[in-house]
């Protein structure tokens, strides 16, 4: 199971994870809004991407970052967006590339 | 006025706490509550024993209850941490400390059959060599009698605990459906359900046990949060239907037991498919998915799938679990699979246990600056 040991963010706005398999990775705020997987952001049923990226501003900003059970964090960002669940595995996934 | 338990509870409500903004009653402070003729004694359980304003309900309680007509009221403040005041010793007693895992069953909807997955839990579990009881917190409609089909009365001991019904598989049980003809039984049969609640954690001998499996009422309401914040929980499994208003509802009951910090073991999709009697194809008789949605969106494992089938109904009307009774069924078989998860992810959830973060909440602006 997938668990964090830290959240961190970089000195360039990015939010950063430390994992309990000792790897760490970050991602942008721009890149994880994009990755919403949130029922306004995607379509619950067929799995179509809803979100239009350019209406997603270049500089967007991470708000806040909070648990969401033992599986999934939430995450807040400048644009008031903050209904998005991200599971650990999927943000895992998305900070994996540095 | 009549000098009744009901009387009393319900005259003793304007007396509130000014911090927590409820009244004594709701908040479950009055227990023990005894009317002899005209003499009334009950106990105010305080959160804390360092209470300020103790003496001041306590005042207030006495005029109330005298108003009522009583002749002599007698009000013993006591806490949860221990007794305060002079008052002389009564033991105040939780056997849950004996239980390793308490796992609770619940839904946000009524009737997705949280009930029945309970019951297959807990004989999976006991079939697997386990030490197993179920408490059957539905005050208002319990099931476990008919499920197990119990016709004992528990015992009752001098200092009013009990000690639990076993059923078939060796559970250990408790349902409110047990005190209904029991004469000795008398603060079993309590008016308020948050205080039977408080009996069941606190007054029932389980003995060892590896897993008590608490079977939820429906709904997320007070007696919810009342179960979840009074019982140490090692985790939780909650259970839906694949419908689109259940699952809605199956998202209320993950956040109740995310806002009092216990994990979710995982989903049950009860009713998934139904295997049909007279073909005995699997048909969908629900929009299909559901279950698997829900995961996803929360990162929640979806543990089992269990199929609507006639035989898991019959054997809730016959009192044996369907993982007794039918084990090769496609049914039981989920359910083996459902125990299998939940031992498992709860010795994972302890295992983890160290150095991870469980429950957090930052601003980003606040989180510490690190480089890759
Ligand atoms: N998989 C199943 N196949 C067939 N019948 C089922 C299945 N699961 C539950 N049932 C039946 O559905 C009814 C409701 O189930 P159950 O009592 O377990 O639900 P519940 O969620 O506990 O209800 P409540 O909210 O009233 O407590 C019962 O008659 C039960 O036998
Ligand atoms: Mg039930
Ligand atoms: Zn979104
Ligand atoms: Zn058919």
């Amino acid at each position: 199971m997938i668990q964090p040991k830290k959240v961190f963010r970089t000195k360039d706005g990015k939010l950063g994870f430390e994992w309990n398999d000792g790897t760490r990775g970050v991602c942008s705020a721009r890149e994880l809004r994009l990755a919403c997987p949130c029922a306004l952001c995607v379509d619950e049923h067929t799995g179509e991407k809803l979100l239009d990226n350019s209406a997603v501003p270049d500089d967007i900003k991470l708000e806040r970052v909070q648990s969401i059970g033992r599986y999934a964090a939430g995450l807040s960002f400048s644009d008031g967006h903050r209904s998005g669940i991200y599971p650990y595995d999927k943000l895992k996934e998305l900070t994996k590339n540095a | 006025m009549q000098l009744n338990e009901q009387n009393i509870l319900s005259a003793l409500k304007a007396v509130q706490d000014p911090d927590l903004h409820k009244d004594i009653v709701e908040l479950n402070f009055v227990q023990n509550l005894k009317i002899e003729g005209t003499k009334v004694t009950f106990d105010l359980v305080l959160t804390t024993p360092a209470c300020p304003i103790r003496d001041r309900f306590k005042d207030q309680c006495i005029s109330i209850v005298k108003g009522l007509g009583a002749s002599e009221v007698e009000v013993t403040l006591t806490s949860n941490a221990g007794r305060v005041g002079d008052a002389p010793e009564q033991p105040q007693v939780s056997f849950l400390g004996e239980v390793s895992h308490i796992v609770g069953v619940a839904s946000g909807k009524g009737g997705v059959g949280k009930s029945t997955v309970t019951a297959n839990l807990a004989m999976a579990l006991s079939l697997s060599g386990a030490r197993v009881g179920i408490l059957d917190a539905d005050i208002y409609g319990p099931s476990m009698g008919l499920m197990f089909g119990i016709d004992k009365d528990p015992q009752v001991f001098e200092d009013n605990t009990i000690a639990p019904v076993e059923a078939k598989g060796g559970i250990s049980i408790v349902s409110m459906c047990m005190f209904a003809g029991s004469e000795k039984a008398t603060i079993w049969r309590g008016p308020m359900a948050s205080q039977m609640i408080q009996h069941f954690l606190n007054r029932v001998r389980w003995g060892k046990l590896d897993y008590l499996l608490v079977d939820f009422p429906p709904g997320t309401g007070d007696i919810q949060l009342t179960l979840t914040q009074n019982c140490p929980m090692a985790g939780a499994v909650v259970v839906t239907t694949p419908q689109e208003v259940a699952l809605a509802d199956c998202r209320k009951g993950l956040a109740m037991f995310d806002s009092v910090g216990v994990p979710v073991v995982g989903v049950v999709e009860n009713m998934s498919y139904f295997i049909c009697d007279g073909c005995g194809k699997h048909h969908n008789i629900f929009r299909q998915g559901g279950g698997e949605r829900i995961a996803k969106n929360w990162g929640v494992p979806l543990i089992a799938k269990i199929p609507l089938e006639p035989a898991v109904a019959d054997c809730g009307d016959e009192g044996v679990p369907a993982v007794l009774r039918y084990p090769n069924s496609e049914s039981a078989k989920a359910f083996l699979q459902a125990a299998d998860a939940v031992v498992r992810t709860l010795s994972v959830f302890k295992s983890v246990g160290d150095g991870v973060l469980k429950n957090f909440n930052y601003a980003f602006d606040e989180l510490p600056e690190e480089d890759v």
